[in-house]
């Protein structure tokens, strides 16, 4: 078991008052094969809810379990370790960044780790590979390339930890659109080929329905929706989640009331082109 | 990280609050005047000034609205300094008088250092589960005193003689009073004062300044940008700390060669963010048409009315009541 939430809690301490941004939210993660997204309104508390994954924020109220360890931890228990366990990519994490060289601001996750700096240069190495940061760039200050490319270093900082689940923090957030399906295809790519569970959270419904597998809805630190994707469309209270509908669903459904026949739900645009071929041939 | 207060006005829209800010500037210089102009001696008259005068401050407190253990609780960070003159002044020895008590034979053998060494120790680990450590500290320090003088003589490696005059009882209680209400004063202008009208009020008195073509208003504006942005920076430099931790950097667990690095990891992003922001901000303020050092006009004028002119008599007469008593002492 990856990620349990058992009826959690998390209330803001005020001067006076207390502000509850989540609310009896129970859910589970596996630790392989989900690629789950989190989406709801600015201030639903998705940001609070990642950030109780890797312990940073501890429930108020509840019980989660992350990786056999229970949270809020005993007194004296050591947490630190399940930031490894669980890589957390806050929004603009390209700030993050303050060492010399990339290369070294990758491995400073791992170094911290406890590995040796060899073992963390290896790592670092694998990780760079995977988001494309080039060899030639190793050495240079990663305050002197552009931001796609600083956001890029900051994300194999967290890979080079070699989590077992990965969570980011609106991670398209600012990118152009070909940025941003550069970076969701390097999730993908990781999720596919190494398995790992994968969490994101996101305002755009469109990657929604071309990457993920599950979606989780919050509305006022509520969790009103969790299940598959295909479902959530379809789901008979969508309106009340004051989501919008994927482009290429939305382009289906016009196809629909046009052509008046039915046609099967598409998710991203390839499929939807091959489907479009097809109505035409016929 | 939200328990940094600077300049924490407290909102109760009390008649003080309504004062002028230049006015309560002036009236705050004056009765801090009035508190350093009071001599510093046993006399009887000077300690009733004295604590009329943080009476005063605490009466003023009070019509403020102000909750007075929120004043306490700025008292805190100076305990220390308050407890080092309080004794330093009890050892006011003038030999002509006999003493009020002892003199207590104070002795330093083998036994009170060790014993004196326990109980610090002791103190570390019980000062956690006490609620009123500025009053345990205090108890600290007589305990240490104590300690030395009825610790049995044995292994004596010297001894003094410590009488308590009265004088010295005084004196110390004096500068107690003076301590706390200039405290008190001061931090009464921070409680009742948006920090935006503080800046104004600086601002409008160092005018005069201009003459001598000193920036007043460049000063003003820096100081007004610099206290808006510290909640930012806090801000930024909490979300930085996360973003940090979630890379494994232990803020609280970790050993102490590990935190140079662990700093360098948080001052340098915080940096390279204040600087963008400062930039953004220097664009978006010219791209409003801010120029330095032009003629600025302001949403909020202030006048200064009739209870403005009176808190300003009476703190003049407060002043003027004090230099007269003192001509009498």
């Amino acid at each position: 078991m990856g990620i349990q939430f058992n009826r959690v809690s998390h209330a803001y301490k005020g001067l006076k008052t207390q502000y509850r941004a989540l609310k009896d939210i129970s859910l589970q993660i596996e630790k392989e094969g989900e690629f789950v997204a989190i989406c709801g309104h600015t201030g639903s508390g998705k940001s609070t809810l990642v950030q109780h994954m890797n312990a940073l924020l501890l429930p108020t109220e509840g019980e989660a379990i992350v990786f056999d360890q229970k949270l809020p931890p005993k007194k004296g228990e050591k947490i630190n370790f399940l930031r490894q366990k669980v890589g957390l990519v806050f929004q603009f994490p390209e700030y993050q960044l303050f060492e010399e060289t990339i290369l070294k601001d990758i491995m400073f996750g791992p170094k911290n780790f406890k590995d040796t700096e060899k073992e963390a240069e290896e790592k670092a190495k694998r990780a760079a590979s995977i988001v494309g940061i080039d060899e030639s760039l190793y050495e240079k200050s990663p305050f002197r390339i552009s931001g796609g490319q600083m956001r890029r270093v900051a994300v194999a900082g967290i890979l080079a930890m070699e989590p077992a689940i990965l969570v980011l923090d609106e991670p398209t957030r600012g990118l152009d659109p070909k940025g941003r399906n550069d970076f969701m295809n390097i999730f993908k790519q990781i999720h596919e080929e190494q398995n790992k569970s994968i969490v994101i959270i996101t305002h755009d419904m469109d990657l929604i329905a071309e990457y993920a597998k599950r979606v989780i809805v919050l509305n006022e630190g509520k969790v009103v929706y969790d299940g598959k994707k295909e479902d959530l469309f379809k789901h008979e209270n969508f309106v009340s989640f004051h989501l919008e509908l994927p482009t290429p669903l939305r382009i289906i459904k016009y196809l629909e009331q046009k052509l008046n026949k039915t046609l099967p739900p598409q998710y991203d645009y390839a499929s939807l082109l091959k489907q479009l071929q097809e109505e035409k041939h016929e | 990280m939200n328990n940094i207060t600077i300049g924490q006005y407290i909102p109760t829209n009390s008649w003080l609050h309504r004062i002028d800010p230049r006015i309560k500037i002036i009236a705050l210089v004056i009765l801090l005047a009035t508190v350093f102009i009071v001599p510093l001696s046993s006399d009887l008259l000077s300690i009733i000034t004295i604590s009329s005068l943080m009476i005063g401050a605490f009466v003023l407190t009070i019509s403020a609205k102000i909750p007075i253990g929120k004043v306490l609780r700025g008292l805190r960070p100076i305990v220390f300094l308050l407890t080092f003159t309080f004794f330093i002044q009890l050892l006011y020895t003038d030999s002509s008088v006999p003493p009020l008590f002892g003199p207590f034979r104070m002795s330093v053998s083998v036994v009170s250092v060790l014993a004196i060494l326990i109980f610090l120790v002791f103190y570390h680990w019980s000062k956690k589960y006490v609620k009123f450590r500025m009053l345990y500290f205090v108890l600290a320090v007589l305990v240490f005193f104590f300690i030395q003088a009825v610790s049995p003589v044995f292994l004596e490696i010297f001894s003094y003689q410590l009488p308590i005059h009265e004088e010295g009882l005084l004196r110390s209680a004096f500068i107690f009073l003076r301590i706390v209400s200039i405290i008190v004063f001061t931090s009464l202008l921070t409680f009742t004062t948006m920090t935006t009208e503080l800046n104004y009020g600086i601002e409008s008195l160092l005018k005069p300044l201009k003459i001598i073509r000193f920036p007043v208003d460049m000063i003003a504006m820096m100081l007004s940008l610099t206290l808006r942005y510290i909640p930012t920076l806090l801000q930024e430099t909490e979300k930085i700390m996360k973003a940090q931790a979630s890379r494994g950097v232990d803020f609280k667990e970790s050993k102490t060669k590990d935190k140079v690095i662990q700093i360098v990891s948080l001052l340098i992003p915080i940096f390279v963010i204040s600087f963008k922001r400062a930039e953004d901000l220097g664009n978006a303020m010219e791209v409003r048409g801010y120029v330095i050092g032009d003629k600025r006009t302001k949403i909020d004028v202030y006048h200064v009315g009739l209870a403005d002119y009176l808190t300003l008599l009476a703190s003049v007469i407060i002043l003027v009541g004090t230099i007269m008593l003192r001509s009498y002492l």
